[in-house]
């Protein structure tokens, strides 16, 4: 044993200066070579072809992460924070805002020149310019239509019953139905919100892992509706699922609308890219590819309206009602501590 | 529910599914032991361990929608507990996998049924209480210990492993979790992480989760650090071939049955052909399959890097462990710290990652940052443990008297004896550590924690492409990546093997015989 271990130690010795060495060599390479480097926390399969198109037309190279499903919220806006002191991230491309918010708040952004960000109208961007948002996506009621009709009215009949055994809902913890809480909370107030959560509890409603598993719930006949995402719901009716989608509406008639978002990092490594790459993605151009790719995000910026695809002009016109979301960002902590405490016993 | 509510839930259900899995590994075992032939042997061997190698993600995929529709239009409660049962029903069945591999490496009894039954014989009356200088305080310590040495040896450590492995399960009750259940201590850390927990808070509240794990990994660890037999012992017993009895091979059948139609039949039936024409589709798009090369290639590349550091790394620490103790103190300390670094790995791949991040923020570290490295380092901290456990058990294995004698027939005249010695010699050494690197390797490879939280920027293993492409519902796209993940890497390891048999047997000469 002894002779089959010593044995082993040149081998280990190799392998931990290869891991040691190579890497500095390779990073020195790569910091020469100008390199734009993405956190994108947009669906992949829908960014990779907007990104490549900016390589294309630019040569840039960009490096792109992406937000990966497995870690939820954990993954970009917490490791940007984590980076916080040395950044590698050049532009986060985030694909909700109030995570952006965050960063904001906690000194991860810095001002971008007001000229990047002239597209886009007043109320979806930061007053400081440190952020602003593109190509929204909206809170909706996914409907199984074998199973319901899908009407405004047939879904708040289902919403005030005994039962809410055939409804689902992400845990709100997470993502997008963690802002929609938020928005809630800055609605309707926090005592309120309160209750309506332990309400659906109470009343037996289906909590998933993620909005795309409460669109799994009611496409597969598990749960005739739930809250989701438009996107979510686009990938049910591509798939050719019995379903339907309604808005969200607050008891003001207002929508949840939530964009998608991008800011430059402080003290990133290229910051001239970074504004290239910012401009870009806050055109015309991106905006009405992201409204014809599966997830049919709806344009914030004006847009020539006869290249959209004809299923995002209903949600055009719900996206106009959207609420305003300063006031759920500052919402935002003290629902999730609540809801940390509600779920965690924390 | 709190963290030690959900500790509590994870500690009785691991216990559980442990205890109740030692029968099916049992009968197993006796079956590939009694096997007549060698093929028979392997057959049952391969049917056994099979759902073992069936990735987490996958069964998570194929099973999330299962415990929904189990309990549609039930109460609360008996949702709650259909979730359960399903999940428990697959933990059974990856661990019974898991336990057939360990007893099959783990080495004999040092005990024999004469030593057992001598003992027996010496047992006190009741009325005497004292035979010569026995009592029967000793006498019940020197039974238990002689079956813990000896018969129970063996089913102690494949439940102790069996017992960690199944405490420590994130990937499936993550992807099948609905109403919050089924409960683990391992997403409730990772739900509290992602609610902005700072890392401090995770860190003492590993604390917990971690005194456990070494709690169940202690029987494991006292038997194969105090107890490791020099040699093991022939059973008296007359040769018997009992796999061929229709009872025997009935019992086994069942117990292979849950195993197999839970991981590969049911999820081949419902997959294959999304998995066909999503490989066809894969074909025909020379870019889409260049990127899932690359991306596989380089989840492969790391995989089998940090398998060959953890494996180097159990190596040394068990040639720490076995110096005497009358070395320096300062090979003391040594061998202290060498075994302070299974702690990482026990923590939890969302923990340790989370410490490396940090680590690797740090002024010192920093320019280490965003390279392979963290990555590395985060895949062989976290596989530590039970490479270390794999190492130790293959070294036992070892029957250094049968390696004596093929080593010298290797020397032989006769080429053809040469070469059979040699092939002998070799599955005795190279492919035995080829299988472990195989075991480990496959385990960095499906880890998608410290994947998608330490992993360099410019790289893209192939693991968070499936996460998100299961995300996203393309079935034929992440079943296509599925299988071209799980055959390339075997492809590798299965010209490697080849490589190296044919370096040793086909031209076996004595300067090219392994020593």
């Amino acid at each position: 044993m002894a002779q089959q271990t010593s044995n082993r130690l040149p081998a280990l010795a190799a392998i931990l200066f290869a891991a040691v060495v190579l890497p500095l060599f390779l990073r020195s390479q790569d910091a020469k070579s100008k390199t734009l480097v993405v956190y994108c926390a947009h669906d992949s399969i829908f960014a990779d072809s907007i990104i490549q198109r900016f390589e294309q037309s630019t040569g840039i190279h960009v490096l792109v992460r992406y937000d990966e499903e497995a870690n939820k919220s954990l993954g970009l806006t917490n490791l940007l924070i984590a980076e916080k002191h040395q950044p590698r991230c050049d532009v986060f491309w985030n694909n909700q805002t109030l995570g952006t918010i965050r960063l904001r708040n906690e000194g991860v952004l810095q001002p971008c020149d007001p000229s990047l960000f002239a597209r886009i109208p007043q109320q979806f961007r930061d007053s400081d310019n440190q952020w602003a948002g593109f190509a929204a996506r909206l809170r909706v009621y996914i409907v199984n239509t074998s199973l319901m009709s899908a009407t405004e009215d047939a879904v708040q009949e289902s919403l005030a019953s005994d039962s809410l055994s055939q409804a689902a809902v992400a845990v709100p913890l997470f993502g997008t139905t963690l802002s929609h809480y938020a928005v809630l909370c800055d609605e309707m107030g926090f005592e309120e919100l309160k209750a309506w959560h332990r309400s659906l509890r109470e009343r037996g409603i289906r909590e998933a892992r993620g909005n795309g598993a409460v669109k799994d719930l009611v496409a597969e006949g598990a749960c005739q509706f739930g809250f989701t995402d438009t996107d979510d719901v686009f990938v049910a009716i591509d798939q050719g699922k019995p379903v339907k989608m309604l808005p969200v509406r607050l008891k003001s008639g207002k929508t949840i609308c939530l964009p998608n978002s991008v800011a430059k990092i402080k003290a990133c490594p290229h910051p001239e890219l970074a504004d290239k790459f910012i401009r870009y993605l806050l055109s015309e151009e991106v905006e009405i590819l992201l409204a014809n790719s599966a997830s049919r995000q709806i344009p914030l910026g004006p847009v020539d309206e006869t290249r959209l695809p004809d299923d995002l002009q209903p949600l055009l016109h719900w996206a106009a009602d959207g609420v305003s979301l300063d006031g759920a960002a500052q919402h935002d902590q003290e629902v999730l501590n609540w809801l940390t405490q509600e779920y965690s016993g924390k | 529910m709190t963290l030690t509510e959900s500790l509590l839930w994870s500690l009785i259900r691991c216990v559980f599914v442990a205890s109740i899995s030692l029968a099916p590994v049992a009968i197993l075992t006796q079956q590939i032991e009694c096997s007549t032939t060698s093929r028979s042997r392997r057959l049952w061997m391969f049917l056994a361990v099979l759902p073992f190698f069936v990735p987490e993600l996958l069964i998570g995929f194929n099973y999330r929608l299962t415990a929904t529709q189990l309990s549609q239009g039930t109460s609360s409660l008996i949702a709650a507990v259909s979730t359960e049962f399903l999940y428990l029903l697959l933990l059974v069945a990856r661990s019974t996998a898991f336990g057939v591999a360990v007893r099959q490496m783990v080495t004999r009894s040092s005990v024999s049924k004469e030593s057992l039954h001598a003992w027996n014989s010496l047992r006190p009356s009741n009325s005497s209480r004292q035979i010569g200088s026995l009592t029967m305080m000793q006498w019940r310590q020197g039974w238990l210990m002689l079956h813990l040495t000896g018969p129970w040896r063996s089913s102690l450590i494949a439940w102790s492993i069996m017992a960690l492995t199944s405490f420590q399960e994130f990937e499936t009750a993550a992807l099948m979790q609905i109403d919050r259940y089924p409960v683990t201590w391992s997403v409730w850390l990772f739900d509290a992480h992602a609610n902005r927990q700072p890392l401090s808070d995770s860190i003492r509240m590993i604390l917990g989760p971690l005194a456990i794990e070494l709690i169940l990994l202690s029987p494991a660890l006292w038997m194969l650090l105090r107890h490791t037999p020099k040699a093991a012992v022939q059973s008296f017993t007359p040769y018997s071939d009992s796999s061929g009895v229709p009872a025997q091979r009935l019992r086994s059948l069942l117990c292979l049955f849950p195993g197999l139609v839970l991981f590969i039949a049911w999820p081949l039936s419902v997959n294959l052909y999304s998995a066909l024409s999503g490989i066809r589709a894969l074909l025909q798009n020379a870019g889409l399959l260049q990127m899932a090369a690359e991306q596989i290639l380089t989840s492969t590349g790391f995989a089998v890097a940090s398998a060959t550091l953890a494996v180097n790394l159990s190596g040394m620490m068990q040639l720490a462990w076995e110096r005497p103790d009358t070395s320096s103190p300062a090979s003391r300390v040594f061998k202290k710290v060498l075994l302070l670094l299974l702690i990482p790995g026990l923590m939890g791949s969302l923990v340790l990652s989370l410490l490396l991040v940090a680590a690797f923020q740090s002024s010192l570290l920093r320019p280490l940052y965003d390279t392979w490295l963290p990555m590395l380092l985060g895949q062989s901290l976290m596989i530590l443990p039970r490479c270390f456990a794999l190492v130790f058990i293959i070294n036992q294995m070892t029957e250094r008297s049968a390696l004596h004698s093929a080593s010298l027939l290797m020397d032989s005249p006769q080429f053809e004896t040469r070469q059979r010695s040699s092939s002998i010699f070799w599955r005795m050494t190279t492919f035995r550590w080829l299988l472990c690197g195989l075991v480990i390797a496959q385990w960095c490879f499906w880890d998608v924690t410290t994947t998608s939280i330490l992993r360099p920027v410019q790289l893209e293993p192939v693991v968070t492409r499936l996460y998100n492409e299961m995300h996203y519902g393309r079935t034929e796209s992440l079943m296509s990546l599925t299988v071209l993940s799980l055959l390339i890497p075997l492809a590798l390891w299965g010209l490697l093997a080849a490589a190296t048999w044919l370096k040793t047997v086909v031209r076996p000469t004595v300067s090219e015989r392994p020593r």
